[in-house]
């Protein structure tokens, strides 16, 4: 069974007198441990697609399946409650929590999931390990680097152990050499650890990191590189 | 972590946060120093003024129509039968006190001088005028035979001292003259606007031997174990007041006008904290929401990775119920003391309180239970506004919210 599947999904937004139509009839079926890529210019639907699939946003027409959950009639509390449970996300702007510590944003997630403070802790020194941060446990992120910023987020994403990470556009605001480290952190926790992570970018030099690479072009799939693994 | 993410949240927009704070302080201030005072007012006028005239007053019938309420003419016969009544079952447990007056109206001389007063018989031990009773400053309130205490005022207007004989004209009951010496025994000085002057106490033995009144009084006066019983009790002894041709006047008929005061001074209060509470939750409301919406982003980030509506809402109450705790305890830190000192030292009101028939020097109350409330609306008023920012940043669309990043 496919982790998110969109079938036929429409965006329309309403700006006023106007509409604009961001996603039109998008399909896609994403498998779990899948490092897949939505590629595209800006403006393309890239961000509305990713919205959908976290649970943030609802389609105006067709259905966004998440381990083939309709997510799109959620209510509020209860899309809360599964981007809490089983979706991990990771923001262009990292969207820390700038007055707590490095451990704290981590372990963040962890406290709204009501988890002790034995196991925030241990799950946390995991993280920051894996991330390559430990030594920065005490730092607040105004004190930290781009590229470890976004290292801290990608620990936050990870923390409750989702079934999906979903990354926007995670290197828009890194150089291409952190931009690098940051998406070898993704494949190998890919690899390692079986997460499934779909990012966004519209930087080629980074696809490569992609398993699967879909390319959207004003609201649409223009295409998809890469074979879809099969089904485990 | 709420609780840190709430104080962290408050030091990193302490500006901000010292605004607010500023408006619960001073909202809080502001109400505790106008209840102390009103609280003040209050138990001015249960003491004072209520201390002084009784929560009762028994006159003979006919008493409201006399042109002179002073006059000797219309007096209670048989008073302790009456008194006896009051004391005794089914009244006697809620009379605290009673006690016989007769007053009349008469002239004092001495040294080729005169000076009309109000000439008071009462029991050398009376518990009503404590105004003269207890600022004795001169001699004694003892009331010897054929005694006389009379104000400052009056003993300089007359040039008398303690031991000079004074000479008191009034007119019996039946309209005839009298003249009688006094010894003056004791002098008062007070500054209550109705016994500053023209006001003297004999015993009531005198007063009624003075006046041909044996076994007559013009009052019988009436304290209460409880004050707001009075309307009732006036109600309940009316077979006894038909029986001896008696009227019954309650406090309030006898202070109408200062009662009409108190409650007006009650509503002007509640007006003026009103006010007050408005004006520091738009202030506090305003603040928060400013400081809220700065953090437009980071509230999307933890809406994004999992915090409900509800618990949004509860971070940014908690914030500022944390600062409605603080700014009301500062706020009473500050306004308690200035209570105290009132109600220990006074404030000099001035002619104010001729105007209320209480003395110059007006004394705040400190009343915990009134502190209590005025701490709970300080942090209610914070918490709500609090709510309302937290609502409002919450209610906001999710994917906005990220956008602000």
């Amino acid at each position: 069974m496919s982790l998110v599947d969109l079938a036929d999904v429409h965006k329309e937004y309403r700006l006023g007198a106007t509409s604009v139509h961001a996603v039109r009839g998008v399909s896609l079926e994403i498998r779990e441990g899948e490092l897949v890529s939505i590629v595209g210019p800006s403006g393309c639907g890239k961000t509305t697609i990713l919205n959908m699939i976290g649970c943030i946003d609802r389609p105006t027409r067709g259905t966004v399946r998440f381990n083939g959950q309709d997510v799109g009639h959620l209510s509020d509390s209860q899309a809360a409650q599964m981007r809490l449970r089983s979706i991990g996300f990771v923001f262009q702007s990292f969207n820390l929590v700038p007055v707590l510590s490095v451990r704290e944003n981590i372990a963040l997630p962890m406290v709204l999931a009501g988890a002790s403070k034995k196991e925030r802790r241990r799950t946390g020194d995991h993280l920051m390990d894996a991330v390559g941060l430990t030594e920065f446990a005490a730092h607040k992120p105004g004190e930290l680097s781009g590229g470890q910023r976004q290292r801290v987020a990608i620990a936050r994403a990870l923390v409750n152990s989702p079934r999906l990470v979903i990354a926007d556009e995670p290197t828009a605001n890194l150089d291409s050499e952190t931009g690098g480290e940051v998406l070898d952190v993704m494949r190998r926790l890919n690899r390692d650890e079986g997460v499934t992570f779909i990012f966004s970018t519209h930087d080629e030099k980074i696809l490569r990191y992609a398993g699967r690479i879909v390319k959207l072009r004003d609201g649409v799939i223009e295409g998809v590189d890469g074979e879809q693994p099969e089904c485990t | 972590m709420y609780l840190k993410l709430a104080l962290l949240n408050l030091w990193k927009y302490r500006r901000r946060v010292a605004v607010i704070f500023a408006g619960v302080v001073l909202s809080v201030a502001a109400m505790e120093l106008i209840g102390g005072m009103l609280n003040g007012m209050r138990l001015t006028f249960f003491s004072e003024i209520l201390g002084g005239s009784g929560h009762v007053q028994l006159h003979a019938r006919g008493y409201e129509d006399q042109l002179d309420r002073y006059s000797a003419a219309n007096l209670i016969e048989a008073p302790d039968v009456v008194v006896d009544a009051l004391r005794e079952a089914p009244h006697g447990e809620r009379v605290e006190h009673a006690e016989q007056l007769l007053s009349f109206a008469s002239v004092l001389g001495a040294r080729g001088r005169t000076a009309p007063v109000v000439a008071h018989g009462v029991d050398p031990r009376t518990r009503y005028f404590p105004e003269a009773t207890e600022n004795i400053v001169a001699g004694s309130f003892a009331l010897k035979e054929r005694g006389i205490t009379i104000s400052r005022d009056d003993a300089e207007l007359l040039r008398l001292e303690i031991g000079d004989e004074a000479t008191i004209l009034a007119r019996m009951p039946t309209g005839v003259p009298l003249v009688r010496r006094l010894t003056v025994g004791g002098v008062f000085e007070s500054d209550h606007a109705e016994l500053g002057a023209g006001v003297a106490f004999m015993r009531l033995s005198d007063a009624q031997s003075l006046l041909n009144a044996a076994d007559r009084v013009s009052e019988l006066r009436v304290t209460l174990r409880d004050p707001y019983e009075a309307d009732d009790f006036a109600a309940s002894i009316e077979p006894l007041l038909d029986e001896h041709g008696l009227i019954a006047r309650a406090w309030r008929e006898i202070h109408g006008t200062v009662i009409v005061f108190v409650e007006i001074a009650d509503l002007t209060a509640a007006i003026i904290n009103a006010f007050v509470l408005i004006v520091a939750a738009s202030v506090i409301t305003n603040a928060i929401l400013m400081t809220a919406f700065d953090r437009i982003a980071t509230f999307g980030a933890l809406r994004a990775i999992g915090l409900k509506r509800r618990q949004l809402v509860g971070m940014v109450v908690c914030e500022g119920a944390f600062v409605g705790v603080a700014g009301s305890l500062i706020g009473l830190a500050v306004a308690v003391p200035v209570v105290l000192y009132f109600q220990t030292h006074g404030l000099d009101i001035g002619d104010m309180g001729e105007f209320f028939g209480t003395s110059r020097t007006y004394y705040f109350s400190f009343e915990a239970a009134a502190t209590a409330r005025t701490f709970i609306y300080g942090v209610l008023v914070a918490s709500l506004s609090a709510l309302y920012a937290g609502w409002a940043t919450a209610r906001l669309d999710l994917i906005h919210s990220l956008q602000e990043a």
